[in-house]
């Protein structure tokens, strides 16, 4: 696949999921307890950006 | 990197099943919710998977991520925060991660390894679709233009603080592909191809102006020049 494709896949393809059309499959909801909230070792919020990917 | 991806995966399980129950609180289509919930249990699977390549080659498995990291600049309201999360994994991380997997499924050979990488493309395009889904459920409920000027900062802390330095020895050889590695200076043009093919193309939908993101790219491209020259 082409990266230009994934516009198609990811974009036009993800929009009908915000329009409320049901997605494939279901959950059990696990993990959604958030985890730990944020304790960095300085007790601070880490420095605005965005997760890392592959 | 296998490593590394294991500390992506297991912090990516806790910020999907945070942004799972935040979406549910902000009133968001049960069908984004459950995207996002679902989301978090295949990052714990692809963590096990990582774990799995790990052993094979005999290396240390790190311990998990358990922080709840989160990004967004405090200055935000409560809903502009819950779209700056959703937007900086789903619409820029996973979108990257996808063009990666794109990348090595391209070029594996190994039949584990691309067992791997199927498995993990397959559940990545749904994460991916997630934030773009996300976004036309907002756009008619909030003002998408606060992302403009932070659209850079996401994709500057997704790239890492290395993407864009030169290749560390040993970090370029095209023999990484069947290691499941992307060549650094091929990491760095899919990088920026899928901004400038994906992301951007993808933010115009929604209005959201891509200027600065224009101008953090022009700065990275520019950063390379040198390099392509003396190529």
């Amino acid at each position: 696949m082409k990266i230009k494709k994934l516009f198609q896949v990811l974009v036009l393809g993800g929009a009908t999921l915000g329009l409320g059309v049901a997605a494939c499959g279901g959950s059990d909801g696990s993990n959604t307890g958030g985890g730990q909230q944020q304790t960095l070792p300085d007790g601070g919020h880490p420095t605005p950006g965005g997760p890392p990917g592959w | 990197m296998w490593a590394a991806r294991h500390g992506v995966e297991t912090a990516a399980a806790l910020r999907f099943g945070s942004l799972a129950r935040r979406m549910r609180q902000a009133g968001a289509p049960e069908a984004l919710v459950e995207l996002s919930a679902r989301a978090s249990q295949d990052e714990t699977r692809h963590a096990s998977r990582c774990t799995d390549i790990l052993r094979m080659r005999q290396a240390e498995v790190p311990p998990p991520e358990t922080r709840l990291l989160e990004y967004a600049p405090l200055t935000l309201t409560p809903e502009q925060r819950l779209t700056y999360e959703v937007v900086a994994q789903s619409c820029v991380s996973e979108t990257e991660s996808m063009a990666t997997l794109v990348t090595l499924l391209d070029e594996a050979r190994d039949e584990t390894l691309k067992s791997v990488l199927h498995e993990l493309a397959r559940d990545e395009v749904q994460h991916a679709r997630l934030g773009w889904g996300y976004l036309t459920w907002a756009r008619d409920r909030m003002d998408l233009a606060f992302l403009a000027p932070l659209l850079p900062v996401m994709v500057n802390g997704s790239a890492g603080p290395d993407l864009f330095r030169p290749a560390l020895p040993g970090t370029d050889e095209p023999s990484l592909y069947q290691a499941g590695v992307v060549p650094h200076s091929e990491r760095q043009r899919v990088y920026l191809e899928t901004l400038e093919s994906v992301v951007i193309p993808g933010m115009t939908e929604y209005g959201v102006d891509i200027a600065p993101l224009r101008l953090w790219m022009d700065r990275q491209h520019a950063a390379l020049a040198p390099d392509a020259l003396g190529a």
